[in-house]
């Protein structure tokens, strides 16, 4: 597999029902700063910065989420699709579905877009549900 | 020991991410000790609060593709070469 400087984008767009993005993890703005400034890198030629996060349609779609891919985070952040629009940010279909990239050229524009946009923080009740030890 | 302990991070991964691969990536140079990402090795990955024990599937030139165990590191601590 040979890397490549531009995210694969999926053919099909966001679905108009698809109006939550899901990330887990608190909104930490060095861990978001970290993971724009690796994704700019690793996919330069798009000159983006961008972080990864899941489209869903309604909550139990977010429930399957928290269960299965953002299991092994105890915090999950979910923003309306609409809302980061409005900030200037862009949602990318990239990858697999329901991934996406939030991205913007501009790293401050991302970070603090994704740090003063309206969204719900909630407990994963799925983290570690397999058990400590 | 479960995850609400103290994890020391072998290799710094954003367990949100996929490249075409489907698999969380990263760079080598984001390695704790680069020296002991090799593909087949098991590390703990992650960043912030969020970690796991996770298997190094491909390393491509400076990218590195984990696939992440499911539960806590201490569930898989028996597959670390060191304590988790």
């Amino acid at each position: 597999m040979t890397p490549e400087e531009i995210p694969r984008i999926r053919l099909v767009g966001v679905p108009d029902d698809a109006v939550s993005v899901v990330r887990g993890g608190q909104l930490d703005v060095t861990v978001l700063r970290s993971d724009a400034e690796r994704f700019r890198r690793r996919f330069r030629a798009w000159g983006r910065f961008g972080v990864s996060a899941l489209l869903a349609r309604d909550n139990p779609e977010i429930d399957a989420l928290c269960l299965a891919s953002l299991e092994r985070y105890g915090t999950v952040v979910v923003f309306r699709r609409s809302d980061l629009l409005a900030l200037g940010l862009q949602v990318v279909p990239t990858f697999r579905r329901p991934h996406v990239t939030v991205a913007h050229e501009d790293l401050d524009a991302l970070v603090s877009g994704l740090l003063a946009c309206d969204h719900i923080e909630t407990e994963n009740p799925y983290h570690d549900h397999w058990g400590g030890g | 020991m479960t995850d609400l302990e103290h994890v020391e991070i072998d290799l710094v991964v954003d367990l949100n991410s996929q490249d075409e691969s489907g698999l969380p990536w990263t760079f080598l140079d984001e390695a704790r000790d680069p020296s002991i990402v090799k593909e087949g090795a098991w590390l703990v990955v992650g960043e912030g609060d969020a970690h796991a024990v996770a298997q190094v599937v491909e390393i491509d030139g400076d990218i590195v593709r984990v696939r992440p165990l499911p539960g806590p590191v201490g569930q898989h601590r028996s597959l670390l070469a060191r304590p988790a």
